[in-house]
């Protein structure tokens, strides 16, 4: 495994780094995108080491700062959707010189899930996915599960006073948990954004691997409920989900952390002869 | 700005070219640690754009094992983070022609730049420095612990397996709940460091800037240090878990001033 350099945009002006596996032929491309403000290394870590996994398993892998983030400058007039359509262009098009044209896997944690689909609902031009924490809806059954899982759960009721004093204290004071304020904050996938990227996935008969964590907890608690709540047909014939219930949301425990890249990798090392070949 | 690899292709660094291409000055920043490294980031660049264009040859860089160096930080060794700081000079000198090197060192960064003898330092200018390893150790430490109650916590309230339950590993409790994992050659090490910046004014001079936001060390830090600078009114704060970014502009500014000035 080497790493290489990657520019892309007008004069070179965007920053990114490739892990690049010991044979090129074939070798599916995976980009990340940021997560969140964070610089195209973090959390913690998680896309170099990631991507060096990756990238030991035949996958080359591109971690890139989009605008504004990490080491790439702002685009000034520009809203965040159409700063990251405009880097994504620049983006394919760098790679494709480099590597030739050819489908791409694209993965991200928060607000890179959210780009993730996003871009992938604007061309037929993506197989693959790894979303870490992206927004899921809510299934049917969603709030009996959560009841119970509440009810059900000795904890609960042992500190049911504070639990109580937090509900109170934050209908009086009017706040939101840290979690839905830091959703309140992600450009979301709309619905059409959704049906399009899986739409198109499903076409090319590619795969989607969705990654939860506590972070999700208010709207995800069963493995299964993504693909299901999505209304999307057949989208759970291509959708792995991995829920992670104790890990947080940024991976602050190398053991999560070690989970995470390993859960990845065994799903990458399962789809690396479907991911390849796929030159259009 | 260019990305390179040095010292054997193993660890990796930026360069910031200098507005005048013909300065004699290289700034080289010596970036803190772990969190506060993922939460000034963005600040460094801004600063390395900054004194880039008023001048200065500016270099960034990772140690081994961290950002976007090679290796795993379980495999660095005590005293290799002053070995690749020393790289990172004579690389930066023969890349740019300068003559002088001034040190920014930020938190444990500015520990480390200390440590640094090289006869081409003309300055150090320290960020909101760490004057005890052992102290900052024990902090970590602390936030492992918090780490763990954490962990603890949320596996009760949504009745899950807990770290330690799903190790498949004999690593202690303890172990399992650190948010990086390292030596102990290189704890020992990192344990022994001490920055005493009136050594430093021995050497070369020396700027310290303070924000008053330096949290848990304020016992040990700085009752004795030599300060020159300090913005007090600065609530930020480097406590890790902390997911918003730091870029205090008027922290960024007076850094620059003492870098820049001649």
């Amino acid at each position: 495994m080497k790493e290489d350099f990657f520019r892309y945009g007008e004069n070179n002006r965007g920053f990114g780094m490739l892990s690049l596996p010991e044979t090129m032929a074939d070798a599916p491309i995976v980009i990340l995108f940021n997560a969140g403000l964070l610089h195209r290394e973090e959390p913690y870590r998680l896309n170099v080491l990631l991507g060096r996994q990756l990238a030991e398993l035949g996958y080359i892998v591109l971690r890139v700062d989009l605008s504004g983030k990490g080491d790439t400058p702002a685009r000034l007039g520009l809203n965040n959707r159409e700063s990251v359509a405009l880097d994504w262009g620049f983006i394919k098009e760098a790679l494709y010189k480099r590597f030739g044209v050819q489908d791409f896997i694209l993965g991200g944690l928060c607000s890179g899930a959210d780009n993730a689909i996003k871009l992938t609902a604007l061309e037929p031009c993506v197989k693959g996915l790894i979303l870490m924490d992206p927004i899921s809806s809510r299934d049917n059954r969603f709030y009996m599960r959560n009841w119970f899982r509440k009810i059900s759960n000795p904890y609960k009721w042992l500190t049911m006073h504070s639990i109580f004093a937090r509900f109170v204290y934050r209908h009086i004071a009017s706040t939101t948990a840290a979690s839905e304020e830091m959703e309140s904050l992600r450009d979301k996938p709309t619905r059409e954004d959704e049906e399009q990227c899986f739409s198109y996935i499903m076409e090319k008969r590619g795969r989607v691997l969705a990654i939860f964590t506590s972070h999700a907890l208010s709207r995800y608690n069963e493995v299964g409920q993504y693909a299901r709540a999505s209304g999307i047909e057949n989208l759970a014939d291509c959708c792995d989900e991995v829920f992670f219930p104790h890990a947080m949301h940024l991976y602050p425990v190398q053991a999560h952390r070690d989970q995470l890249i390993s859960t990845i990798a065994n799903w990458a090392s399962t789809h690396l002869k479907l991911f390849q070949g796929v030159n259009r | 700005m260019e990305l390179f690899f040095f010292s054997n292709e193993r660890l990796f660094g930026s360069y910031h070219s200098a507005s005048e291409i013909t300065s004699t000055r290289l700034l080289i920043i010596c970036p803190p640690l772990f969190d506060e490294y993922r939460r000034c980031y963005k600040a460094l660049v801004d600063l390395a754009n900054g004194c880039a264009s008023k001048g200065m040859h500016v270099i960034r860089f990772d140690y081994l094992g961290t950002g976007e160096s090679f290796g795993n930080l379980l495999e660095v060794e005590g005293g290799q983070w002053v070995k690749d700081l020393d790289d990172c000079i004579e690389e930066g000198l023969a890349l740019t022609g300068a003559e002088s090197v001034t040190l920014l060192g930020v938190r444990f960064g500015a520990t480390i730049a200390a440590q640094s003898v090289h006869n081409q330092i003309s300055r150090y200018v320290f960020w909101d420095p760490i004057t005890s390893g052992l102290d900052y150790i024990h902090y970590i430490e602390e936030l492992n612990q918090q780490l763990k109650q954490q962990h603890i916590e949320l596996a009760k309230i949504y009745n899950v397996k807990t770290v330690k339950d799903n190790a498949t590993d004999s690593g202690s409790i303890d172990t399992c709940y650190q948010a990086f994992s390292y030596s102990d050659d290189f704890k020992m090490w990192f344990e022994s460091l001490t920055l005493d910046a009136k050594r430093c004014e021995n050497k070369a001079d020396t700027q310290v800037i303070r924000t008053g936001s330096t949290s848990v060390y304020e016992n040990s830090l700085d009752n004795n240090i030599y300060t020159n600078c300090t913005l007090t009114n600065f609530d930020y704060g480097w406590p890790m878990f902390d997911v918003s970014l730091l870029s205090p502009k008027p922290v960024l500014e007076a850094i620059a001033e003492k870098v820049l000035k001649l």
